[in-house]
């Protein structure tokens, strides 16, 4: 999804563009599974900062929104509709736009970027270790471009994940926060 | 003019030492709190730029109690706390892993944090009141007064002590990562159901970790030099089993910060990964000698996770 793309979907969620630019965008919407998933993700978070949210939220409420963006006619109410969305305005903008710059704020740091002291991990031996077979990805750690390649990747993503679950019990603020890094929406590059 | 200073001071030092007191105990009634109450709400989770809608269920008890927590938007990814694992559910993948509670922290409240014990390292402070998902709130602040720490915000409801808001921030301020509620509940009861993990993992494919072992009575490693005020707490071993490789982890604190360091044997085959991973405020970082790779992760800035890597000490093979 490119910025400007993003810009005119914030202004959408805002109900600040005309009824032409509307239909249009919501054609695209219809059109692009990352573009509604990211239209959904930030009527939500809009929804939830407005405390619009049921208290007792149902346990397939997830699959029950991914359900509810792929009727068109709820798509075509809130998007023109202006209203509702309002008061989040500022707030759903921030959400689009975070697309772009998450990327760089959770990238790997290369090896020569890393801070000066740490040696090289040397690749020539056979391994008496073999990391635990888990398919689990910490949510927001992303997949890196060091990582991609090479026979190591899932292996060593495995057991770096499995280091970080592992820690969160040694939070300093127990409960909430880490757990929350656990399961937020994994990043993709587009 | 001196008395005129003197009564400043006689004025102003104690009204300092008590924001600081009711802070620390604001900050304790906190810790028991997210142990040990009932709540259930919605809250957004914002790491730098990224925001994600999510659900969280405790159902509080003497020692820890249960905890869920769900992705509301996206992939609805599930983590499930109770004494005995903490449970993580990718339904993208069906796949399940499980990480076992320790033994020593099956029926045990956490260690209390000594704050009145780090002012060396962190100031405390009480901000303003706020009002956060209808409910007042008591912000509460800690700075880290170097830069081998990261600092932390919260905005505490006094009657419960549940913080509606948990901010991680960098060392100039910076919010790295935060947690707020848009609404919260304090039922009597919670539903049973929603800790019914096996019913929703029926044909998952499920890994499942070794149990880590206290390994405090044999320390097989030394540490040089460590950050100021950091040393190591723990130690655990887990055992290979099941595909699962050996490893012994390191626990290591300032008093309120921990940092793990894993050391394992090397898998020259696998081990080319170099470099930092960065989780929300938590890092990873990554590097290998006389034949173990050791990976340390923390709710700390790279600068001391690198510190903590030059510092350990590995056992000779003699």
């Amino acid at each position: 999804m490119t910025a400007n793309k993003e810009e005119r979907l914030s202004a959408l969620v805002d109900g600040e563009v005309t009824e032409f630019e509307s239909r249009r965008l919501i054609d695209e919407l219809l059109k692009n599974d990352a573009d509604r998933a990211q239209w959904a993700r930030a009527h939500l978070i809009g929804d939830a900062i407005r405390g619009e949210l049921p208290q007792t939220v149902p346990l397939d409420f997830a699959a029950s929104v991914s359900a509810r963006i792929d009727e068109e006619p709820v798509l075509e109410k809130a998007a023109t509709s202006s209203t509702w969305v309002k008061p989040a305005a500022g707030f759903a903008v921030a959400a689009m736009v975070a697309v772009v710059s998450i990327l760089s704020l959770q990238s790997i740091v290369g090896y020569d970027q890393a801070p000066a002291g740490i040696a090289p991990i040397a690749s020539s031996s056979p391994s008496p270790v073999t990391p635990v077979e888990s398919n689990f990805r910490l949510a927001s750690t992303p997949a890196p471009e060091a990582l991609k390649e090479g026979v190591s990747t899932k292996e060593v993503q495995q057991r770096i994940n499995r280091y970080l679950v592992n820690h969160s019990e040694f939070a300093t603020t127990p409960g909430v926060l880490p757990y929350a890094r656990i399961v937020g929406y994994e990043q993709t590059q587009e | 003019m001196r008395l005129a200073s003197l009564i400043l001071l006689l004025l102003v030092i104690p009204v300092g030492h008590a924001n600081e007191g009711e802070a620390r105990a604001l900050l304790e009634q906190m810790r028991l709190s997210l142990h040990q109450k009932n709540f259930e709400g919605t809250f957004v989770y914002m790491n730098g730029k990224d925001m994600e809608t999510m659900r969280v269920i405790h159902e509080g008890s003497e020692f820890r109690g249960r905890s869920y927590v769900s992705a509301l938007s996206g992939e609805a990814r599930e983590v499930f706390r109770d004494s005995t694992f903490l449970t993580c559910i990718t339904p993208e993948n069906r796949t399940v892993f499980r990480e076992p509670i320790r033994a020593d922290e099956e029926f045990i409240l956490p260690v209390p944090v000594e704050h009145s014990a780090l002012t060396a390292y962190y100031h405390y402070s009480l901000g303003d009141n706020r009002r956060i998902a209808g409910m007042d709130c008591q912000q509460v602040r800690i700075k880290p007064l170097d830069d081998y720490r990261f600092g932390y915000e919260y905005c505490i409801e006094p009657d419960s002590g549940i913080p509606l808001r948990i901010a991680t921030l960098d060392h100039n301020g910076g919010v790295m990562e935060q947690v707020m509620f848009t609404n919260i509940a304090f039922p009597e009861l919670i539903d049973q159901q929603v800790f019914s993990v096996q019913d929703k993992i029926q044909g998952f494919t499920v890994s499942e970790a070794s149990k880590p072992k206290l390994h405090n009575d044999n320390n097989p490693f030394k540490f040089n030099t460590l950050p100021n005020g950091f040393k190591v707490n723990s130690i655990y071993y887990q055992p290979a089993s099941h595909g699962d490789s050996e490893f012994y982890q390191v626990i290591l604190s300032d008093g309120l910060a921990k940092a793990s360091l894993f050391i394992a044997s090397e898998d020259r085959s696998t081990d080319s990964y170099q470099g930092i991973i960065r989780s929300g405020a938590v890092h990873a970082m990554v590097r290998s000698s006389g034949g173990s790779v050791m990976t340390a992760v923390g709710e700390v800035p790279t600068k001391t996770l690198k510190a903590i890597l030059s510092a350990v000490v590995l056992p000779s093979n003699d």
